[in-house]
Protein backbone atom coordinates (compact mmCIF):
# COMPACT_ATOMS: atom_id res chain seq x y z
CA UNK A 1 0.00 0.00 0.00
CA UNK A 2 1.18 3.47 -0.87
CA UNK A 3 0.26 6.13 1.68
CA UNK A 4 0.68 9.88 1.34
CA UNK A 5 0.73 11.39 4.84
CA UNK A 6 0.13 15.13 5.26
CA UNK A 7 2.42 15.97 2.39
CA UNK A 8 3.12 19.57 1.42
CA UNK A 9 5.55 20.82 -1.17
CA UNK A 10 6.93 24.32 -1.33
CA UNK A 11 9.30 25.92 -3.81
CA UNK A 12 10.63 28.87 -1.86
CA UNK A 13 7.56 30.81 -0.85
CA UNK A 14 5.37 29.19 -3.48
CA UNK A 15 3.20 26.39 -2.20
CA UNK A 16 2.72 23.71 -4.89
CA UNK A 17 0.78 21.20 -2.76
CA UNK A 18 -0.85 21.49 0.65
CA UNK A 19 -1.68 18.78 3.21
CA UNK A 20 -2.16 15.89 0.83
CA UNK A 21 -3.48 12.69 2.40
CA UNK A 22 -4.05 9.71 0.12
CA UNK A 23 -4.01 5.92 0.17
CA UNK A 24 -3.44 3.72 -2.85
CA UNK A 25 -4.02 -0.03 -3.04
CA UNK A 26 -4.06 -2.18 -6.21
CA UNK A 27 -6.23 -0.64 -8.90
CA UNK A 28 -6.38 2.33 -11.26
CA UNK A 29 -6.43 5.86 -9.83
CA UNK A 30 -7.17 8.79 -12.07
CA UNK A 31 -5.53 12.01 -11.03
CA UNK A 32 -7.67 14.83 -12.37
CA UNK A 33 -7.12 18.53 -12.37
CA UNK A 34 -6.52 21.40 -14.74
CA UNK A 35 -3.01 22.38 -15.74
CA UNK A 36 -1.19 23.95 -12.81
CA UNK A 37 -3.33 22.23 -10.16
CA UNK A 38 -0.36 20.29 -8.77
CA UNK A 39 -0.80 16.89 -10.48
CA UNK A 40 2.72 16.76 -11.85
CA UNK A 41 4.19 17.88 -8.50
CA UNK A 42 2.32 15.06 -6.76
CA UNK A 43 3.57 12.59 -9.35
CA UNK A 44 7.13 13.81 -8.93
CA UNK A 45 6.80 13.30 -5.19
CA UNK A 46 5.46 9.78 -5.73
CA UNK A 47 8.39 8.98 -8.01
CA UNK A 48 10.98 10.50 -5.59
CA UNK A 49 12.00 13.08 -8.17
CA UNK A 50 10.98 15.64 -5.55
CA UNK A 51 11.04 15.25 -1.78
CA UNK A 52 8.16 16.52 0.39
CA UNK A 53 8.76 19.74 2.31
CA UNK A 54 6.46 18.38 5.01
CA UNK A 55 4.95 14.94 5.59
CA UNK A 56 5.99 11.58 4.22
CA UNK A 57 5.09 9.01 1.57
CA UNK A 58 5.16 5.40 2.74
CA UNK A 59 5.23 2.19 0.73
CA UNK A 60 4.27 -0.78 2.91
CA UNK A 61 5.14 1.33 5.94
CA UNK A 62 8.58 2.51 4.77
CA UNK A 63 9.46 6.01 3.63
CA UNK A 64 9.95 5.88 -0.14
CA UNK A 65 12.88 8.32 -0.01
CA UNK A 66 14.66 6.08 2.46
CA UNK A 67 13.79 2.95 0.50
CA UNK A 68 15.81 4.55 -2.30
CA UNK A 69 16.70 2.00 -5.02
CA UNK A 70 14.50 -0.65 -3.41
CA UNK A 71 11.55 1.63 -4.17
CA UNK A 72 12.74 2.51 -7.66
CA UNK A 73 13.04 -1.23 -8.37
CA UNK A 74 9.25 -1.61 -8.12
CA UNK A 75 8.42 1.67 -9.85
CA UNK A 76 7.46 2.28 -13.47
CA UNK A 77 7.16 5.87 -14.60
CA UNK A 78 6.21 7.67 -17.78
CA UNK A 79 6.82 11.42 -17.47
CA UNK A 80 4.75 14.05 -19.19
CA UNK A 81 7.62 14.96 -21.48
CA UNK A 82 9.14 11.70 -22.47
CA UNK A 83 12.75 12.08 -23.54
CA UNK A 84 14.58 9.51 -25.63
CA UNK A 85 17.79 9.13 -27.58
CA UNK A 86 16.87 9.88 -31.19
CA UNK A 87 19.54 7.64 -32.66
CA UNK A 88 18.35 4.63 -30.73
CA UNK A 89 15.88 2.09 -32.02
CA UNK A 90 13.08 1.20 -29.56
CA UNK A 91 14.81 -2.12 -28.96
CA UNK A 92 18.14 -0.44 -28.13
CA UNK A 93 16.42 2.10 -25.93
CA UNK A 94 14.46 -0.52 -23.99
CA UNK A 95 17.61 -2.64 -23.57
CA UNK A 96 19.39 0.42 -22.14
CA UNK A 97 16.59 1.25 -19.70
CA UNK A 98 16.37 -2.44 -18.69
CA UNK A 99 20.04 -2.27 -17.72
CA UNK A 100 19.42 0.83 -15.59
CA UNK A 101 16.45 -0.90 -14.00
CA UNK A 102 18.80 -3.73 -13.05
CA UNK A 103 16.95 -6.45 -14.94
CA UNK A 104 18.84 -9.75 -15.19
CA UNK A 105 20.61 -9.74 -18.55
CA UNK A 106 19.36 -13.17 -19.62
CA UNK A 107 15.75 -12.01 -19.23
CA UNK A 108 16.06 -8.64 -20.94
CA UNK A 109 15.82 -9.73 -24.59
CA UNK A 110 12.62 -11.71 -24.06
CA UNK A 111 11.03 -8.99 -21.93
CA UNK A 112 11.83 -6.28 -24.48
CA UNK A 113 10.42 -8.41 -27.32
CA UNK A 114 7.30 -9.13 -25.27
CA UNK A 115 6.66 -5.45 -24.55
CA UNK A 116 7.35 -4.29 -28.09
CA UNK A 117 4.72 -6.75 -29.22
CA UNK A 118 2.33 -5.59 -26.53
CA UNK A 119 2.55 -1.95 -27.67
CA UNK A 120 2.48 -2.93 -31.33
CA UNK A 121 5.99 -1.84 -32.27
CA UNK A 122 7.53 -5.25 -33.04
CA UNK A 123 7.70 -4.50 -36.78
CA UNK A 124 9.74 -1.32 -36.24
CA UNK A 125 11.87 -2.53 -33.34
CA UNK A 126 15.13 -1.79 -35.18
CA UNK A 127 14.12 1.52 -36.78
CA UNK A 128 15.61 4.72 -35.37
CA UNK A 129 13.20 6.58 -33.13
CA UNK A 130 13.89 9.93 -34.81
CA UNK A 131 11.48 8.81 -37.55
CA UNK A 132 8.69 7.88 -35.15
CA UNK A 133 5.36 9.70 -34.78
CA UNK A 134 4.28 11.13 -31.40
CA UNK A 135 2.00 8.15 -30.80
CA UNK A 136 4.79 5.66 -31.49
CA UNK A 137 7.16 7.47 -29.13
CA UNK A 138 4.47 7.45 -26.46
CA UNK A 139 4.10 3.69 -26.91
CA UNK A 140 7.85 3.26 -26.39
CA UNK A 141 7.39 5.33 -23.22
CA UNK A 142 4.62 3.07 -21.98
CA UNK A 143 6.77 0.00 -22.73
CA UNK A 144 9.77 1.35 -20.81
CA UNK A 145 7.57 2.04 -17.78
CA UNK A 146 6.50 -1.60 -17.71
CA UNK A 147 9.93 -3.18 -18.24
CA UNK A 148 10.45 -4.16 -14.62
CA UNK A 149 6.85 -5.37 -14.18
CA UNK A 150 6.38 -2.59 -11.59
CA UNK A 151 4.21 -2.81 -8.51
CA UNK A 152 3.55 0.92 -8.84
CA UNK A 153 2.95 2.28 -12.32
CA UNK A 154 2.75 6.07 -12.61
CA UNK A 155 1.81 7.59 -15.92
CA UNK A 156 1.69 11.35 -16.50
CA UNK A 157 -0.54 12.22 -19.47
CA UNK A 158 0.00 8.78 -21.05
CA UNK A 159 -2.51 9.13 -23.87
CA UNK A 160 -1.14 12.37 -25.30
CA UNK A 161 -0.52 11.81 -28.99
CA UNK A 162 -2.27 8.46 -29.20
CA UNK A 163 -4.94 7.94 -31.87
CA UNK A 164 -8.40 6.58 -30.84
CA UNK A 165 -7.43 2.97 -31.63
CA UNK A 166 -4.24 3.25 -29.60
CA UNK A 167 -6.21 4.86 -26.76
CA UNK A 168 -8.60 1.92 -26.56
CA UNK A 169 -5.69 -0.51 -26.67
CA UNK A 170 -3.96 1.43 -23.91
CA UNK A 171 -7.06 1.50 -21.71
CA UNK A 172 -7.51 -2.27 -22.04
CA UNK A 173 -3.88 -2.80 -21.22
CA UNK A 174 -4.09 -0.67 -18.08
CA UNK A 175 -7.29 -2.37 -16.93
CA UNK A 176 -5.55 -5.74 -17.32
CA UNK A 177 -2.38 -4.58 -15.53
CA UNK A 178 -4.18 -3.00 -12.59
CA UNK A 179 -5.30 -6.33 -11.14
CA UNK A 180 -2.10 -6.76 -9.18
CA UNK A 181 -0.55 -3.32 -8.98
CA UNK A 182 -1.17 0.33 -8.25
CA UNK A 183 -1.68 2.34 -11.41
CA UNK A 184 -1.80 6.13 -11.08
CA UNK A 185 -2.81 7.99 -14.19
CA UNK A 186 -2.64 11.73 -14.41
CA UNK A 187 -4.62 13.41 -17.13
CA UNK A 188 -6.98 16.19 -17.96
CA UNK A 189 -8.63 14.10 -20.65
CA UNK A 190 -11.55 12.81 -18.62
CA UNK A 191 -12.67 10.14 -21.10
CA UNK A 192 -9.31 8.38 -20.76
CA UNK A 193 -9.95 7.42 -17.18
CA UNK A 194 -13.72 7.36 -16.99
CA UNK A 195 -13.96 3.76 -18.11
CA UNK A 196 -10.97 2.29 -16.29
CA UNK A 197 -10.33 4.19 -13.04
CA UNK A 198 -11.53 2.61 -9.81
CA UNK A 199 -11.09 5.90 -8.01
CA UNK A 200 -10.66 9.50 -9.00
CA UNK A 201 -8.46 11.95 -7.15
CA UNK A 202 -9.41 15.54 -7.92
CA UNK A 203 -6.97 18.26 -7.04
CA UNK A 204 -7.99 21.87 -6.70
CA UNK A 205 -6.07 24.83 -5.30
CA UNK A 206 -3.10 22.56 -4.42
CA UNK A 207 -5.29 20.34 -2.23
CA UNK A 208 -7.18 17.07 -2.68
CA UNK A 209 -10.79 17.99 -3.29
CA UNK A 210 -12.25 14.50 -3.80
CA UNK A 211 -10.97 10.96 -3.69
CA UNK A 212 -13.81 8.65 -4.50
CA UNK A 213 -15.34 6.31 -7.07
CA UNK A 214 -16.71 7.86 -10.28
CA UNK A 215 -20.28 7.08 -9.20
CA UNK A 216 -19.93 8.89 -5.90
CA UNK A 217 -18.17 11.84 -7.47
CA UNK A 218 -20.94 12.17 -10.04
CA UNK A 219 -23.50 12.31 -7.23
CA UNK A 220 -22.16 15.78 -6.36
CA UNK A 221 -24.19 17.25 -9.21
CA UNK A 222 -26.89 14.58 -9.45
CA UNK A 223 -30.22 16.20 -10.38
CA UNK A 224 -28.59 19.44 -11.46
CA UNK A 225 -27.55 18.50 -14.97
CA UNK A 226 -30.11 19.26 -17.67
CA UNK A 227 -30.48 19.27 -21.39
CA UNK A 228 -32.73 21.54 -23.41
CA UNK A 229 -33.24 22.88 -26.91
CA UNK A 230 -32.95 26.63 -27.39
CA UNK A 231 -32.78 29.10 -30.25
CA UNK A 232 -29.32 30.23 -31.26
CA UNK A 233 -30.31 33.82 -30.52
CA UNK A 234 -30.91 32.99 -26.87
CA UNK A 235 -27.64 31.08 -26.42
CA UNK A 236 -25.60 34.05 -25.24
CA UNK A 237 -27.96 35.10 -22.48
CA UNK A 238 -28.55 31.45 -21.50
CA UNK A 239 -24.82 30.91 -21.00
CA UNK A 240 -24.74 33.99 -18.76
CA UNK A 241 -27.18 32.37 -16.35
CA UNK A 242 -26.15 28.73 -16.49
CA UNK A 243 -22.90 26.84 -16.77
CA UNK A 244 -22.89 25.27 -20.23
CA UNK A 245 -21.29 21.80 -20.28
CA UNK A 246 -21.70 20.88 -23.94
CA UNK A 247 -23.54 22.14 -26.96
CA UNK A 248 -24.53 20.69 -30.31
CA UNK A 249 -26.64 21.83 -33.21
CA UNK A 250 -29.76 19.91 -34.27
CA UNK A 251 -32.58 20.93 -36.62
CA UNK A 252 -31.52 24.55 -36.57
CA UNK A 253 -31.64 24.67 -32.78
CA UNK A 254 -29.02 24.35 -30.10
CA UNK A 255 -29.09 21.38 -27.75
CA UNK A 256 -27.38 22.56 -24.62
CA UNK A 257 -26.26 20.51 -21.61
CA UNK A 258 -25.91 22.67 -18.54
CA UNK A 259 -26.00 22.90 -14.77
CA UNK A 260 -28.69 24.59 -12.75
CA UNK A 261 -29.43 24.52 -9.05
CA UNK A 262 -33.20 24.23 -9.64
CA UNK A 263 -35.54 23.12 -12.43
CA UNK A 264 -36.93 26.35 -13.75
CA UNK A 265 -38.40 25.27 -17.07
CA UNK A 266 -40.52 22.19 -17.72
CA UNK A 267 -38.82 21.68 -21.07
CA UNK A 268 -35.57 20.93 -19.32
CA UNK A 269 -34.72 17.27 -19.18
CA UNK A 270 -32.74 15.96 -16.21
CA UNK A 271 -29.81 13.85 -17.39
CA UNK A 272 -27.28 11.68 -15.55
CA UNK A 273 -24.09 13.55 -14.84
CA UNK A 274 -20.78 12.15 -16.06
CA UNK A 275 -17.24 12.79 -14.88
CA UNK A 276 -16.63 15.46 -17.48
CA UNK A 277 -19.65 17.40 -16.17
CA UNK A 278 -18.23 17.25 -12.65
CA UNK A 279 -14.82 18.30 -13.95
CA UNK A 280 -16.28 21.35 -15.73
CA UNK A 281 -18.38 22.21 -12.70
CA UNK A 282 -15.58 21.84 -10.15
CA UNK A 283 -13.02 23.77 -12.17
CA UNK A 284 -15.40 26.38 -13.60
CA UNK A 285 -13.48 29.25 -12.02
CA UNK A 286 -10.02 28.04 -13.07
CA UNK A 287 -8.23 30.14 -15.66
CA UNK A 288 -7.67 28.45 -19.02
CA UNK A 289 -4.38 26.98 -20.22
CA UNK A 290 -2.25 27.70 -17.20
CA UNK A 291 0.63 25.34 -17.79
CA UNK A 292 2.13 23.54 -14.82
CA UNK B 1 -1.49 -19.12 41.66
CA UNK B 2 -4.88 -18.19 40.26
CA UNK B 3 -6.28 -21.13 38.26
CA UNK B 4 -7.10 -18.79 35.36
CA UNK B 5 -3.55 -17.50 35.08
CA UNK B 6 -1.76 -19.31 32.32
CA UNK B 7 1.89 -20.13 32.70
CA UNK B 8 4.14 -18.91 29.89
CA UNK B 9 7.49 -20.55 29.67
CA UNK B 10 10.12 -17.79 29.47
CA UNK B 11 12.76 -18.63 26.88
CA UNK B 12 16.36 -18.86 28.01
CA UNK B 13 19.12 -16.52 26.83
CA UNK B 14 20.24 -18.81 24.01
CA UNK B 15 16.75 -19.04 22.53
CA UNK B 16 16.35 -15.25 22.84
CA UNK B 17 19.66 -14.73 21.03
CA UNK B 18 18.71 -17.12 18.21
CA UNK B 19 15.29 -15.47 17.83
CA UNK B 20 16.76 -11.96 17.81
CA UNK B 21 19.37 -12.85 15.21
CA UNK B 22 16.76 -14.55 13.02
CA UNK B 23 14.53 -11.42 13.19
CA UNK B 24 17.46 -9.12 12.48
CA UNK B 25 18.67 -11.23 9.54
CA UNK B 26 15.19 -11.23 8.03
CA UNK B 27 14.63 -7.53 8.64
CA UNK B 28 18.02 -6.15 7.73
CA UNK B 29 19.58 -6.70 4.38
CA UNK B 30 23.29 -7.49 4.62
CA UNK B 31 25.37 -4.41 3.96
CA UNK B 32 27.19 -4.60 0.70
CA UNK B 33 30.75 -3.44 0.46
CA UNK B 34 31.45 -0.64 -2.00
CA UNK B 35 33.44 -2.97 -4.22
CA UNK B 36 30.77 -5.66 -4.34
CA UNK B 37 28.16 -2.96 -5.04
CA UNK B 38 30.21 -1.76 -8.00
CA UNK B 39 30.71 -5.34 -9.19
CA UNK B 40 26.98 -6.02 -9.01
CA UNK B 41 26.25 -2.80 -10.85
CA UNK B 42 28.77 -3.60 -13.56
CA UNK B 43 27.35 -7.10 -13.93
CA UNK B 44 23.78 -5.86 -14.38
CA UNK B 45 24.46 -2.79 -16.48
CA UNK B 46 27.39 -3.93 -18.59
CA UNK B 47 30.14 -1.91 -20.22
CA UNK B 48 28.08 -1.16 -23.33
CA UNK B 49 25.31 0.55 -21.38
CA UNK B 50 27.63 2.23 -18.91
CA UNK B 51 29.35 4.02 -21.77
CA UNK B 52 26.38 4.27 -24.09
CA UNK B 53 27.47 7.74 -25.19
CA UNK B 54 30.94 6.55 -26.16
CA UNK B 55 30.85 8.49 -29.48
CA UNK B 56 30.43 11.80 -27.63
CA UNK B 57 33.14 10.82 -25.12
CA UNK B 58 35.62 9.96 -27.89
CA UNK B 59 34.79 13.25 -29.57
CA UNK B 60 35.48 15.25 -26.39
CA UNK B 61 38.70 13.32 -25.74
CA UNK B 62 39.91 14.11 -29.27
CA UNK B 63 39.11 17.81 -28.86
CA UNK B 64 40.92 18.05 -25.50
CA UNK B 65 43.83 16.02 -26.89
CA UNK B 66 44.24 18.27 -29.91
CA UNK B 67 44.06 21.42 -27.74
CA UNK B 68 46.68 20.08 -25.34
CA UNK B 69 48.99 18.95 -28.14
CA UNK B 70 48.57 22.33 -29.82
CA UNK B 71 49.42 24.21 -26.60
CA UNK B 72 52.39 21.91 -25.88
CA UNK B 73 53.88 22.29 -29.35
CA UNK B 74 53.20 26.00 -29.73
CA UNK B 75 54.66 26.83 -26.31
CA UNK B 76 57.80 24.89 -27.28
CA UNK B 77 58.42 27.63 -29.84
CA UNK B 78 58.06 30.29 -27.18
CA UNK B 79 61.44 31.30 -25.80
CA UNK B 80 60.70 32.27 -22.24
CA UNK B 81 59.09 29.13 -20.96
CA UNK B 82 60.25 27.88 -17.58
CA UNK B 83 59.68 24.84 -15.43
CA UNK B 84 57.31 26.71 -13.12
CA UNK B 85 54.92 27.57 -15.93
CA UNK B 86 54.89 23.99 -17.18
CA UNK B 87 54.14 22.59 -13.73
CA UNK B 88 51.42 25.21 -13.23
CA UNK B 89 50.00 24.26 -16.58
CA UNK B 90 49.99 20.57 -15.63
CA UNK B 91 48.34 21.30 -12.25
CA UNK B 92 45.71 23.53 -13.80
CA UNK B 93 44.74 21.46 -16.81
CA UNK B 94 45.09 17.86 -15.60
CA UNK B 95 41.45 17.68 -14.45
CA UNK B 96 39.98 19.40 -17.51
CA UNK B 97 39.44 16.22 -19.52
CA UNK B 98 37.91 14.61 -16.46
CA UNK B 99 35.54 17.53 -16.04
CA UNK B 100 34.61 17.51 -19.73
CA UNK B 101 33.77 13.81 -19.96
CA UNK B 102 32.05 13.72 -16.58
CA UNK B 103 29.81 16.62 -17.52
CA UNK B 104 28.94 15.27 -20.94
CA UNK B 105 26.66 12.51 -19.65
CA UNK B 106 24.82 14.94 -17.35
CA UNK B 107 24.37 17.41 -20.17
CA UNK B 108 23.28 14.61 -22.51
CA UNK B 109 20.58 13.26 -20.21
CA UNK B 110 19.36 16.77 -19.34
CA UNK B 111 19.23 17.91 -22.97
CA UNK B 112 17.51 14.82 -24.28
CA UNK B 113 14.92 14.91 -21.51
CA UNK B 114 15.74 11.39 -20.36
CA UNK B 115 16.80 12.65 -16.93
CA UNK B 116 13.46 11.98 -15.25
CA UNK B 117 13.19 8.41 -16.49
CA UNK B 118 16.80 7.63 -15.66
CA UNK B 119 16.41 9.16 -12.20
CA UNK B 120 13.56 6.76 -11.40
CA UNK B 121 15.48 3.64 -12.44
CA UNK B 122 17.13 1.33 -9.90
CA UNK B 123 20.52 2.73 -10.90
CA UNK B 124 19.85 6.42 -11.27
CA UNK B 125 21.82 9.14 -13.03
CA UNK B 126 23.99 9.87 -9.98
CA UNK B 127 24.90 6.25 -9.35
CA UNK B 128 25.74 5.77 -12.99
CA UNK B 129 27.73 9.00 -13.01
CA UNK B 130 29.70 7.91 -9.94
CA UNK B 131 30.64 4.64 -11.58
CA UNK B 132 31.63 6.38 -14.77
CA UNK B 133 33.65 8.98 -12.86
CA UNK B 134 35.63 6.21 -11.26
CA UNK B 135 36.35 4.73 -14.68
CA UNK B 136 37.10 8.18 -16.11
CA UNK B 137 39.58 8.99 -13.36
CA UNK B 138 41.54 5.84 -14.24
CA UNK B 139 41.35 6.75 -17.91
CA UNK B 140 42.41 10.34 -17.18
CA UNK B 141 45.46 9.16 -15.25
CA UNK B 142 46.52 7.08 -18.28
CA UNK B 143 45.75 9.98 -20.60
CA UNK B 144 47.68 12.47 -18.46
CA UNK B 145 50.65 10.12 -18.20
CA UNK B 146 50.78 9.89 -22.00
CA UNK B 147 50.62 13.68 -22.34
CA UNK B 148 53.27 14.09 -19.64
CA UNK B 149 55.46 11.63 -21.48
CA UNK B 150 55.18 13.83 -24.55
CA UNK B 151 55.87 17.01 -22.55
CA UNK B 152 58.87 15.56 -20.70
CA UNK B 153 60.36 14.35 -23.97
CA UNK B 154 60.02 17.86 -25.39
CA UNK B 155 61.28 19.66 -22.27
CA UNK B 156 64.23 17.74 -20.94
CA UNK B 157 64.30 19.82 -17.74
CA UNK B 158 60.94 18.41 -16.64
CA UNK B 159 61.07 15.63 -14.07
CA UNK B 160 58.50 13.06 -15.22
CA UNK B 161 57.84 11.68 -11.74
CA UNK B 162 57.32 15.16 -10.28
CA UNK B 163 55.01 16.05 -13.16
CA UNK B 164 53.10 12.80 -12.71
CA UNK B 165 52.55 13.44 -8.99
CA UNK B 166 51.41 17.00 -9.68
CA UNK B 167 49.01 15.75 -12.33
CA UNK B 168 47.51 12.96 -10.19
CA UNK B 169 47.18 15.18 -7.11
CA UNK B 170 45.54 17.88 -9.17
CA UNK B 171 43.13 15.39 -10.74
CA UNK B 172 41.98 13.98 -7.42
CA UNK B 173 41.90 17.34 -5.67
CA UNK B 174 39.69 18.70 -8.42
CA UNK B 175 37.53 15.54 -8.42
CA UNK B 176 36.91 15.96 -4.69
CA UNK B 177 35.77 19.56 -5.23
CA UNK B 178 33.68 18.47 -8.23
CA UNK B 179 31.92 15.72 -6.27
CA UNK B 180 31.45 17.90 -3.19
CA UNK B 181 29.86 20.61 -5.29
CA UNK B 182 27.60 18.10 -7.06
CA UNK B 183 26.40 16.44 -3.87
CA UNK B 184 26.12 19.36 -1.49
CA UNK B 185 25.49 22.52 -3.45
CA UNK B 186 22.11 23.13 -5.02
CA UNK B 187 22.58 26.55 -6.58
CA UNK B 188 23.64 26.22 -10.22
CA UNK B 189 25.42 29.58 -10.18
CA UNK B 190 27.60 28.58 -7.21
CA UNK B 191 28.26 25.19 -8.88
CA UNK B 192 29.55 26.77 -12.08
CA UNK B 193 31.43 29.43 -10.14
CA UNK B 194 33.23 26.85 -8.00
CA UNK B 195 34.13 24.68 -10.99
CA UNK B 196 35.34 27.60 -13.09
CA UNK B 197 36.98 28.88 -9.93
CA UNK B 198 39.55 26.08 -10.19
CA UNK B 199 41.04 27.51 -13.37
CA UNK B 200 40.55 31.15 -12.35
CA UNK B 201 42.08 30.66 -8.90
CA UNK B 202 45.06 28.72 -10.20
CA UNK B 203 45.60 31.16 -13.01
CA UNK B 204 45.33 34.08 -10.60
CA UNK B 205 47.79 32.61 -8.11
CA UNK B 206 50.24 31.60 -10.84
CA UNK B 207 50.23 35.14 -12.26
CA UNK B 208 50.19 37.23 -9.08
CA UNK B 209 52.50 35.20 -6.88
CA UNK B 210 54.36 33.19 -9.43
CA UNK B 211 57.24 32.35 -7.09
CA UNK B 212 55.12 30.93 -4.30
CA UNK B 213 52.98 28.98 -6.73
CA UNK B 214 55.99 27.57 -8.59
CA UNK B 215 57.72 26.78 -5.30
CA UNK B 216 54.58 25.05 -4.06
CA UNK B 217 54.49 22.83 -7.12
CA UNK B 218 58.21 22.40 -7.80
CA UNK B 219 59.90 22.33 -4.44
CA UNK B 220 57.56 20.02 -2.57
CA UNK B 221 59.45 16.74 -2.41
CA UNK B 222 58.13 13.44 -3.62
CA UNK B 223 57.67 12.04 -0.10
CA UNK B 224 55.31 14.89 0.72
CA UNK B 225 53.41 14.58 -2.54
CA UNK B 226 52.82 10.87 -2.08
CA UNK B 227 50.82 11.07 1.18
CA UNK B 228 48.94 14.11 -0.15
CA UNK B 229 48.00 12.12 -3.25
CA UNK B 230 46.99 9.10 -1.16
CA UNK B 231 44.80 11.29 1.09
CA UNK B 232 43.21 12.89 -1.97
CA UNK B 233 42.56 9.44 -3.45
CA UNK B 234 40.97 8.27 -0.19
CA UNK B 235 38.78 11.36 0.00
CA UNK B 236 37.83 10.89 -3.66
CA UNK B 237 36.72 7.28 -3.17
CA UNK B 238 34.74 8.34 -0.11
CA UNK B 239 32.97 11.03 -2.11
CA UNK B 240 32.21 8.59 -4.91
CA UNK B 241 30.68 6.26 -2.29
CA UNK B 242 28.58 9.16 -1.05
CA UNK B 243 27.37 9.92 -4.55
CA UNK B 244 26.27 6.32 -4.98
CA UNK B 245 24.46 6.11 -1.66
CA UNK B 246 23.72 9.74 -0.90
CA UNK B 247 20.00 9.09 -0.83
CA UNK B 248 20.32 6.03 1.37
CA UNK B 249 19.99 5.52 5.06
CA UNK B 250 21.40 2.53 6.84
CA UNK B 251 19.22 -0.49 7.49
CA UNK B 252 15.47 -0.79 7.12
CA UNK B 253 14.33 -0.09 10.68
Amino acid sequence: MLVVNDVSKKFGNFSALKNINLEFTNGVYGLLGPNGAGKTTLIKLLTTLLFPTEGEILYNGCDIVKLDENYREILGYLPQEFGYYKNYSPKQYLMYISALKGLARNRVKDRVGELLKLVGLETVENKKMRKFSGGMIQRVGIAQAMLNDPKILILDEPTAGLDPKERVRFRNLIAELSRDRIVILSTHIVSDIESIANQIVMIKDKEVLYKDSINNICKIIQGHVFETKINFDNAKSFRKHYLSLSEKQEDGKLIIRFISEKTIDNNWKVVSPNLEDVFLYVYKDEPLAQES
Amino acid sequence: MDKYDSYIDFPNDDVIKVQISSIVSKGLKPRQSFLSYLKGMYKLIGIKNLFHDITEIVFVVLIVLSILIFITISSKNSMNIDNGSIYSFIFMFSPILYLAISLISFINTKQKGTFEIEMTCKYNVYQLAAFRMLAFSVFCIIFNVSILFLVSSLYKQIDFLQAFMISVTSLFLFSIIFLYVNINIKSKVIKYFLLLGWVIMNLGVSIFSKEIYAMFLEKIPFYVYLPVTVICLWAYINNIKKLITFNNIEGVI
